[in-house]
């Protein structure tokens, strides 16, 4: 699933999927609920065509309107999704574990 | 004529306001909203589902981190936004490349406490000129008073929780 991804810049990928991951988890309920048509918008072209090709596959493979499908459902999509961005954006950062606790430990020192 | 609310209320998790506070120059980025409780309000007066009020977030998170759910689809969702956040900051030449790998790198290797909620309470006054509406398609119920603060200070909030979850 959304293996396409892997072939995308990060730079378009994590917002896309970031934004298909809060189009799925509520914003799709939200608009279905005031009586909209829920649809994607307020991003780049590049991105917003991920983001729909995400949200695509979702409805195609559960064979129903995002806004139908069950939350477990949902969280188990929203996994994937950020499974996915994260990979990216841990490779286009080239993260240091290291370098990761360290931050963390000053981070813990803000009051 | 609705009377301004007094306080706004949002709940986020410890690793995004630290990370504000380190990187973003203590300016945060919240959805807020004036209910904290859909149980301690009329219904009438109130219309955003119990599982999006600042409490039923702060509750469902807290579940997640005291449980330890490595596989929370809520802390996966809150570091695809980190993620996201910074790549933006990076995007428009508010961090440094150097910065942006700093933050990544904290994000994978942070363990689940750091995604504890935390809840900033915000004076209504202070941050009048600041915030914006959420569109009608993305808040939580169409007739939910929800706001946008892209750039919310530090000396504009109160934090709730910062030092631990466990008694609050």
């Amino acid at each position: 699933m959304f293996d396409y991804l892997e072939s995308a810049s990060a730079r378009t990928a994590v917002p896309a999927g970031h934004y298909a991951i809060q189009f799925i988890r509520q914003w799709a309920k939200s608009a279905a609920r005031a009586g909209l048509d829920p649809s994607l918008e307020g991003l780049p072209p590049d991105q917003l065509d991920l983001a729909e090709r995400i949200v695509s596959e979702i409805a195609s493979l559960e064979h129903k309107p995002i806004q139908e499908i069950p939350q477990d459902r949902i969280d188990d999509y929203v996994k994937l999704i950020a499974e996915r961005i994260l990979r990216l954006s841990f490779t286009e950062h080239g993260t240091d574990p290291e370098r990761g606790r360290e931050v963390l430990a000053k981070l813990r020192l803000i009051q | 004529m609705p009377r301004d609310p007094i306080v706004l209320y949002s709940t986020n998790t410890w690793l995004a306001y630290a990370i504000a506070e380190q990187y973003y120059g203590g300016n945060h980025y919240v959805w807020c909203t004036p209910h904290f409780d859909a149980a301690s309000v009329p219904s009438i007066n109130y219309a955003v589902p119990p599982s999006s009020s600042p409490v039923e977030i702060y509750r469902a998170l807290r579940q997640d981190v005291m449980s330890g759910d490595r596989h929370s689809a809520k802390i996966l969702a809150n570091k695809g936004g980190l993620s996201t956040g910074a790549g933006a900051k990076l995007e428009a030449g508010e961090i440094t490349k150097e910065q942006a790998d700093e933050i990544l790198s904290a994000i994978a290797v942070a363990d689940t406490r750091s995604f504890r909620p935390v809840i900033f309470v915000i004076p209504f006054a202070l941050v009048r000129h600041r915030v914006e509406n959420v569109p009608i398609g993305q808040r939580a119920h169409p007739l939910s008073a929800e706001f946008i603060i892209r750039r919310l200070p530090r000396d504009c909030f109160d934090i709730i929780g910062s030092e631990g979850i466990e008694n609050v």
